[in-house]
């Protein structure tokens, strides 16, 4: 994998996009192998990669704990 | 980016110079305290506006403070040229030549502004650019010298990694509040669950178990009669204090249907109280603006008399300084105060009519406010009123129940027949056993009163319990997908690092093998965090057992495989890279830069005359020390 990141300007968008593809496939994966978390459904796994997305678009200083724990509970309720 | 032009004023030891850079190798050579490496720190600073520290470690890179003086850097970008200017001050500014002219497209003193156009124009970002493309002298060592946390730092921050981290630790601050929010929900469960154990069911079933054979018993002793009689005396109490609380509120309604109907009055009230709120106000103003206009009047009164008299009375001259009048004026005058005076009037009776309506709506008002107070308070019995009545009726029907299971109906009422019975039975059992035992029964129904009161509370808890369940439910589920989503941000960053190591890894281990320094070798980036780890001929090999030399090839190899994989600027700056070699590591060095310079510009320092001699051909940047 080479980046010139010199010659891409939208390259944090790409990035952030395959970042998000990646998570995704890393949650499915966890989600295959620990029994722990058979329980959680399709709305759940929904809300996490939108809480992920969210997190990694806004930083770390605009994005307060109070509102992923918001993000999850309030996207799953609905 | 292709670099063509250093210009360097009052920076670091030259009060004002231009270097010339070419494509391919650009040699600075000379000795000592000549200035080459002011150079080579000239480069970076231009592009990063800091020195090249002498740690490879992002917070002292960050931390640094910049040089004094000027340095300018013309550079060639996408077919475009440009000159950047970097002064103290923190000014910095970019120009770009447009047919054969200069002109300024970015003129700025904000570092973070700065960083972000060099990011996004030319993706220039100082770390980045001091790991894969600068290779300051004795580096190697330092690098190596770093704990390994350091170098995940600096790890994560040229992988883009460091985003990462951050969501990982907003995550892992949300999880901690999941649980936080588990353990408090948790413990209203417990505490809820244990009233909601200590349910006094079976105590109940007990006593009124008991109670029935004590009231057999007495029943027994005493005949059905007196206690029919007593339930009967109780039906006709409990049914009058029913008939008063219900004609209280009969009364309390006072031609409302119900309590919804007397709320509904009162919303209306409330709204109408709401909208002639400020009405105070105005009258005031209003009252106010009459004054005025009614001191208005008078001044124009008095005027217009003095005027009539003036003309009536006198000889035709001003009394005071004696000029004559020209009465036609004054007329004319006395006639536009009557006309200002007679709209004044109309205007003021206006408003006179205006503050007798507010003056009256305020008045309605307050009776409106008054009578909201006054059903305010009734609302407040009649639902005293409707808690009061459900229990007495409550009681009314336990009564009929008893009564009904012993045969009596309704209409049946406590008669002399009945009142005899009970003295009657009285004056037979009139003994200390039979009071034992009523008071026992007493003492019963008391206890079991008091229960059946804890049970109706303990069955709100019940009922709290499990909407406190269901929410326990929600917030186990939401800590359970935090826990997921903070594994998931954790694999991710290790894929990312395996993606972008694993060919970082190929292409160093490409290098060593055309270098044939160590014969058959194995590299792992990954296990340490970018400290190579190595396997030669299959033997582990720690870096510290490494001869210096082979340190700076390893070291070199792992600088351009990084620039590989994460983007390079498309040139190399090595400060004094033969520095320590013996002569056949400097022709191998050499070797080296010479394959790199194939499809990379590279500026080199050195005072060997060897390294001159091997690079033969390069474009040559002579320096003298300064006497």
């Amino acid at each position: 994998m080479e980046r010139k990141i010199h010659k891409d300007k939208s390259m944090d968008t790409v990035l952030e996009n395959e970042t998000r593809e990646i998570y995704k496939a890393e949650i499915e994966a966890i989600i295959q192998h620990d029994p722990k978390y058979i329980t959680l459904g399709p709305d759940e796994f929904e809300a996490i990669v939108s809480a992920f997305e969210f997190t990694l678009k806004n930083g770390r200083e605009k994005v307060r704990a109070q509102m992923i724990y918001d993000l999850i509970q309030e996207k799953r309720d609905n | 980016m292709r670099l063509e032009r250093l210009r360097l004023k009052t920076f670091g030891c030259f009060q004002q110079q231009d270097f010339e850079l070419s494509d391919g190798i650009n040699l600075i050579f000379g000795p000592n305290f000549s200035g080459k490496s002011t150079l080579v720190n000239a480069i970076f600073f231009t592009l990063t506006g800091k020195p090249i520290v002498p740690r490879v470690d992002a917070a002292a890179i960050k931390s640094a403070k910049s040089y004094s003086g000027t340095a300018g850097l013309q550079f060639v970008e996408d077919g475009e040229r440009y000159m950047l200017f970097r002064g103290t001050g923190k000014r910095f500014q970019l120009r770009q030549e447009k047919e054969g002219e200069w002109h300024i497209v970015f003129d700025e003193k904000r570092i973070t502004v700065v960083e972000a156009t060099l990011k996004d124009k030319f993706g220039i970002m100082h770390d980045r650019l001091a790991l894969t493309t600068f290779l300051r002298e004795g580096e190697i060592f330092e690098f190596l010298a770093r704990q390994p946390a350091t170098r995940r730092d600096i790890l994560f921050a040229l992988l883009g990694i460091d985003r990462l981290i951050e969501v990982r630790e907003r995550f892992i601050d949300a999880r901690r509040l999941a649980k936080r929010e588990r353990s408090r929900i948790q413990a209203h469960q417990n505490s809820l669950r244990f009233s909601a154990q200590n349910a006094h069911k079976t105590e109940i079933e007990k006593i009124e178990a008991k109670l029935k054979e004590l009231e057999t018993a007495d029943s027994m002793e005493t005949g059905d009669a007196e206690l029919i009689a007593e339930w009967k005396q109780n039906r006709e109490q409990t049914q009058t204090q029913l008939n008063n609380l219900t004609q209280e509120r009969t009364e309390t309604l006072s031609g409302f249907n119900n309590i919804s109907h007397l709320r509904e009055m009162m919303t209306t009230i409330e709204t109408a109280v709401k909208e002639a709120v400020g009405l105070e106000k105005e009258r005031e103003e209003l009252i106010q603006t009459i004054g005025s206009m009614d001191s208005q009047i008078a001044a124009l009164t008095k005027v217009r008399d003095t005027l009539r008299t003036l003309i009536e009375n006198g000889d035709g001259h001003c009394p005071t300084c004696h000029q004559k009048i020209e009465q036609e004026i004054v007329q004319k005058i006395i006639e536009e105060k009557e006309t200002e005076k007679s709209q004044l009037s109309t205007e003021l009776d206006v408003h006179k009519k205006t503050l007798t309506e507010k003056t009256d709506n305020l008045e309605s008002r307050q009776e409106l406010e008054q009578r909201l107070r006054t059903l305010q308070t009734k609302a407040t019995r009649l639902e005293q009123l409707e808690q009061d009545i459900a229990k007495v009726q409550a009681e009314l029907d336990t009564i009929k129940t008893r009564l009904s299971e012993k045969g009596v109906s309704e209409g049946d009422k406590t008669d002399e027949s009945f009142t005899n019975d009970v003295q009657s039975a009285e004056s037979i059992t009139e003994n200390l056993d039979k009071r034992q035992l009523k008071a026992q029964i007493a003492s019963e129904r008391k206890k079991l009163e008091k229960l059946k009161q804890e049970e109706a509370v303990q069955l709100d808890r019940l009922e709290r319990l499990q909407k406190v369940n269901a929410e326990a439910e929600q917030v186990e589920r939401t800590t359970l997908s935090l826990e997921l989503a903070c594994a998931g941000v954790d694999k991710t960053i290790e894929t990312l690092q395996r993606q972008i190591l694993k060919p970082a890894e190929e292409e160093l281990h490409r290098r060593l093998e055309q270098m044939e320094l160590f014969g058959r070798t194995r590299i792992d980036l990954q296990k340490q965090h970018l400290l190579p780890s190595v396997k030669i001929d299959g033997v582990d090999r720690s870096l510290m057992l490494l001869s210096g030399s082979e340190k700076m090839f390893l070291y070199l190899c792992f600088k351009v495989a990084l620039a590989k994989v994460l983007g390079n600027p498309g040139f190399f700056v090595f400060d004094d890279p033969t520095l320590h070699l013996d002569e056949q590591r400097k022709t191998l060095m050499v070797d080296f830069i010479r394959q790199l310079a194939e499809d990379h510009q590279v500026v080199v320092t050195s005072y060997d005359e060897e390294v001159r001699a091997g690079f033969e051909g390069a474009h040559l940047i002579e320096m003298k020390r300064e006497q």
